[in-house]
């Protein structure tokens, strides 16, 4: 990888954001992660990440709110939303927004990694 | 989310069809489409009886909104000596789906293809008691449910259940399974009834903490839910009354206590009797 690509992962389960992290920092991206959307919120107001990971149903601010507020900060950023609760509504909604793509929980790594790629490729291809 | 639904020709196939095409137009999950023929068919073509069906399915999936949209002319191209592999075109639909069919044993077939993809769960068609069963095999949704290495979602009708029934018995309940019945529960607007297992003892006190952490997992997430307990002697009763109108989970784990009461003769006839779908989670 050239330049390290910078992926920001918010999901209120410590579960998942332990699961991501060590699994795409040996695919050699750069991963800081989340529990709560204040913080990742703070986080994206001081620098801009490549690739964001949502989770959409959390305490406090919301998963839409968030990629509402990123996408405005950052247009280019790729999206990617993982949800435990999904409906057509939320799935289109975050896409009228600009999401790269739409996961359903439960996943295995090698589904959201192959996501990740694809949104890091049409960034690169930019 | 990947699902595997496999399907024949009958009619518990087409409604297995509609409801894992509801499923997974909401969630946006991978699907394959696994048509299964009986080995008598020899080597031909595949059967117009099961092309037939499997295009009414792949019509339950690809309406122009879904996620799956397009999906035209469609023609299945023979990969193998009993496989075969769909292609088509216009595939305008954010998420994959794969056609395929496989002839022979449809048990085996299922478990071949469980192992390639990995799904998050299978999906199944439960045949009402005296009609068609699957290609001649008998009570393959239950042998399914009792061998495969994912869970097991095996319908019996087109219903939003009011209420999603997971019983518990054990202290390891994966993620996995967790997030699973979260999408049931949103899909079907149901509220959630968590059950658990008391021995002569009570509840032993692993499993009595991992109800309340289940239950507080739910309820912080805003489902609906509450925790019931049941003697182990009166589950199978229980079981089969909460499936005539409820949805009923099942953690069959590998250190599930379950799997002792729920005798695979006695899996067998739940799944066999139930008035509603049934999941078997792993």
């Amino acid at each position: 990888m050239s330049e390290q690509t910078s992926i920001l992962i918010l999901d209120d389960e410590p579960i998942v954001t332990k699961r991501l992290k060590p699994s795409l920092e040996k695919k050699g991206y750069e991963v800081e992660t989340f529990t709560e959307s204040k913080d990742a919120l703070q986080r994206i107001r001081q620098r801009t990440f490549d690739i964001v990971v949502t989770d959409l149903k959390m305490e406090g601010m919301d998963g839409m709110q968030f990629l509402t507020e990123v996408k405005k900060r950052s247009p280019d950023t790729e999206v990617i939303v993982i949800t435990g609760f999904a409906t057509m509504e939320t799935a289109k909604e975050s896409f009228q927004k600009g999401v790269f793509d739409f996961l359903a929980k439960p996943f295995k790594l090698g589904e959201i990694a192959a996501v990740i790629e694809k949104a890091d490729a049409k960034r690169r291809g930019r | 989310m990947k699902i595997l639904l496999a399907a024949d020709i009958e009619n518990y196939s087409y409604v297995a069809a509609q409801e894992a095409a509801r499923f997974a137009v909401n969630t946006w999950a991978d699907v394959t489409l696994l048509g299964l023929e009986h080995a008598d068919k020899g080597t031909h073509e595949i059967s117009q009886r099961l092309a037939k069906a499997l295009n009414t399915y792949i019509e339950f999936f690809t309406a122009p909104s879904s996620p799956f949209a397009g999906f035209d002319d469609r023609s299945l191209v023979k990969q193998g000596d009993k496989t075969w592999e769909m292609t088509a075109s216009g595939q305008e639909g954010r998420k994959k789906l794969r056609v395929l069919v496989r002839r022979g044993d449809a048990l085996e077939n299922i478990l071949a293809q469980t192992w390639e993809d990995e799904p998050d769960f299978i999906v199944v068609g439960g045949a009402v008691a005296g009609k068609p069963e699957w290609l001649g095999e008998i009570n393959l949704p239950q042998k399914l449910a009792s061998t495969a290495p994912c869970s097991v979602l095996v319908v019996k009708e087109k219903k939003d259940p009011e209420t999603v029934v997971c019983c518990l018995d054990h202290d390891h309940v994966s993620q996995e399974s967790l997030e699973i019945i979260n999408q049931l529960v949103t899909q079907h607007r149901a509220q959630l009834k968590v059950v658990g297992i008391a021995d002569g003892k009570g509840l032993a006190g692993k499993v009595e903490a991992k109800m309340n952490e289940v239950l507080r997992y739910y309820t912080e997430r805003g489902i609906r839910s509450w925790v019931e307990l049941v003697k182990s002697e009166d589950l199978s009763q229980f079981a089969r009354n909460a499936s005539a109108s409820s949805l009923i989970g099942l953690w069959l784990g590998k250190q599930s206590l379950l799997k002792k009461i729920f005798s695979k003769r006695m899996l067998e006839q739940l799944i066999g009797e139930a008035g509603s779908s049934v999941l078997i989670l792993k």
